[in-house]
């Protein structure tokens, strides 16, 4: 049973990032039908911002972890804007696989300018809270484990009031939905292009400043992070949020599960799962695994 | 390029009663301007060819390439075929070249080390896996279009390279040691020079070949595919078996590759099949120009000088970035190329030829007697149309 616990706690923290980083994929997706390959590298520079500004472990602090999350997450919330003004803009138009290949060529960019400014050193960050870890149903969970659930919990509700409660929340899925119709009612869809990257870069820095402690940062750190966020998403069914973070969670889960209870002889295989997954998901069953619910709209 | 139907207003081409000078000029600046194709891909293969040929002259002269590079070039080349006829010409961004490299690769390493059986039969078995293999993924990839296709081929890409490290025939990082070289006859291919021309032979012949598969009804199909599938099906042609061929087409010339890059580096490991591979050569094939076959081998160079120059002269400049410090300059070429120069080199290439084409033929159709710009100068200088 402990055993048990232990790993579906490692589980739900990896599915936690994985919804977010999927979320990040999803609004730009909705909004601009580009698929973001440099989604990850958004979070690496939630972690590593966070570490810039808090200072990294083993270092003197410098500013409240608190004050150092909100200026990171507000910081690459305005990168993602202008990266998107600055080469996807110029773009709109010319097709998807053109507008991908331009977001391969932007996360080498923002891993090379930390490479540049990093030297390819790994940093950590101390723990939001301290102290050792929880005993829950008879395994332990860390501290920082409690984090990551609680900052998707909190961006998940903020995300749901934001969409369906507020004036831009409602414009955005208006150029979802209709972009067409969207400018009719004097919304432009052109500028929620920059605004969908602006947020997903946001959601996606909190993910990386919150599991910063645990995973630590690096500059290349974004890629595989990305991979697991593109099978949130394609689980999703690429358009429901709901089923993105259902997915996420469900494959981090499965994920911790495999690592745990894999025969030896199997355990090195098991990094090709989420992506058979994914494959047999994409082929198979493009509407996602949500289809499967009975009462899909979300 | 259907530019060269027909002879297009405001050429030069009537250069008859002029001094013989003038109509090698009038000549010149058709050639350049792309009005006389037949000639072009000629000229590209000579100035490949000597451009190969001459590799162990020019290669160690910049100070920061070596002949091992020359090889690694061709080989590059191999793979970024595939590339340019699958994205360029067919506009399926299909991301599996890592899997079907590895597959040759491997095929190579493992069935020659002991000196089981003759490498060139190794070559043949990887290419027919591959195609297999190709053949197999090609039923439900081909399902999904542009970007899906994408996802899709990258999540086959990963689990090949999974298996790759995982599986214990391939040695994962550990890799293979020893594998035997090629030979032809009692020739042995050992020093890097033979390996360059062995390499760059077979690279050029592919070069060719696949310029008569693109230039060919097949090719006109592919296009056609990559501009709208559901015209290019109202038209007679079959996407679907279209893109499975030139799937199938780019892992047997991948295939070959990895089979030739086991030969020549005599040990694999898994990290040479990973995910900065397929992202270095699309650097490459964008660089070259998506739809130039003939560009690719520049592209190709261009980056792994560019590569090689950041390596070399990198950490002088900035420090303790280690061997990671290529993907800086990768991800601004990528980017720049994208927004100012889609077409690539090619088309960079191709416009100043024809600018210089144009200066060729304003001084053909000038008169010795007259000065310039008198009534051959305003007729030759229009632009075209």
């Amino acid at each position: 049973m402990g055993e048990f616990v232990v790993f579906l706690f490692a589980g739900l923290t990896v599915g936690a990032i994985n919804a977010l980083t999927g979320l990040g994929l999803l609004i730009i997706y909705n909004v601009t039908g580009v698929i973001n390959f440099a989604q990850g590298d958004f979070v690496m520079l939630g972690a590593m911002g966070t570490i810039l500004f808090a200072g990294p472990n083993g270092g003197p602090h410098r500013l409240p972890l608190a004050v150092a999350v909100i200026v990171t997450v507000a910081g690459v919330a305005a990168i993602g804007g202008l990266v998107e003004r600055a080469v996807i803009h110029p773009r709109r138009g010319k097709g998807p696989i053109l507008l991908l290949m331009i977001t391969v060529g932007l996360s080498l960019v923002i891993e090379g300018v930390v490479l540049i400014v990093t030297s390819s050193q790994t940093y950590g960050l101390r723990n939001f809270s301290a102290g050792g870890p929880l005993t829950v149903f008879g395994g332990e969970v860390s501290r920082q484990s409690l984090w990551v659930y609680g900052v998707t919990a909190l961006v998940l509700i903020a995300l749901y009031l934001f969409f369906s409660h507020t004036r831009s929340g409602k414009a955005f899925r208006a150029c979802e939905i209709n972009p067409l119709a969207a400018r009719l009612v004097g919304i432009r869809p052109s500028r929620y292009w920059t605004y969908a990257f602006a947020l997903a870069a946001g959601v996606s820095a909190l993910a990386g400043a919150a599991i910063a402690p645990v995973t630590t940062a690096t500059y290349n750190m974004g890629l595989p992070l990305a991979l697991d966020g593109f099978v949130a998403w394609v689980l999703g069914g690429l358009v429901s949020p709901v089923g993105v973070v259902l997915g996420g969670i469900g494959l981090g889960v499965a994920q911790g599960m495999l690592d745990g209870y894999l025969p030896t002889a199997l355990l090195p295989y098991s990094g090709a799962f989420p992506f058979l997954v994914m494959v047999v998901v994409l082929v198979a069953r493009p509407g996602g695994l949500v289809q499967l619910l009975p009462n899909r709209r979300v | 390029m259907t530019r060269s139907l027909g002879a297009p207003e405001g050429t030069a081409r009537d250069g008859s009663g002029r001094s013989p000078l003038k109509k090698v000029l009038v000549r010149g600046a058709d050639v350049l301007r792309g009005h006389r194709d037949g000639l072009a891909p000629a000229a590209g293969m000579v100035v490949l060819g000597i451009g190969v040929l001459t590799m162990p002259a020019w290669l160690p002269a910049t100070g920061f390439l070596t002949l091992t590079d020359g090889v690694l070039a061709g080989i590059y080349t191999l793979l970024g075929i595939g590339m340019v006829l699958l994205l360029g010409y067919t506009g399926q961004l299909a991301l599996t070249v890592n899997a079907s490299y590895g597959i040759g690769a491997y095929a190579t390493a493992i069935l020659t080390v002991d000196d089981r059986i003759d490498p060139w039969l190794a070559m043949l078995v990887g290419i027919v896996v591959n195609i297999v293999v190709a053949l197999a993924l090609a039923f439900p990839l081909f399902r999904l279009q542009g970007h899906f296709l994408a996802v899709a081929t990258l999540g086959v890409a990963l689990m090949g390279y999974t298996v790759f490290e995982a599986a214990p025939v391939t040695g994962g990082s550990n890799g293979i040691n020893g594998i035997p070289t090629l030979s032809i006859g009692s020739f042995h291919f050992v020093s890097d020079m033979a390996w360059t021309y062995l390499v760059w032979v077979i690279a050029l012949a592919a070069l060719l070949a696949c310029r008569n598969l693109v230039t060919s009804h097949f090719g006109r199909a592919m296009l056609a595919v990559s501009g709208s599938e559901a015209a290019a099906e109202s038209s007679g042609a079959r996407p679907f078996w279209i893109k499975t061929l030139v799937f199938v087409v780019a892992a047997a010339l991948s295939s070959v590759a990895g089979s030739l890059y086991a030969s020549y580096a005599g040990f694999v490991s898994s990290s040479s099949f990973d995910l900065t591979l397929t992202l270095t050569l699309l650097v490459m094939v964008v660089v070259g120009g998506l739809r130039s076959l003939w560009a690719l081998p520049f592209g190709v160079l261009g980056i792994l000088a560019l590569s090689a120059a950041l390596q070399t002269y990198g950490p002088s400049v900035i420090p303790a970035t280690g061997s990671d410090i290529p993907i800086v300059g990768y991800g601004v070429i990528l980017i720049l190329f994208l927004l100012v120069v889609p077409g690539g080199l090619a088309s960079a290439g191709r416009w100043c030829a024809g600018q210089a084409g144009r200066l060729v033929a304003r001084v053909a159709a000038t008169p010795a007697t007259q000065p310039a710009g008198g009534l051959y100068g305003t007729a030759s200088s229009e632009s075209r149309p």
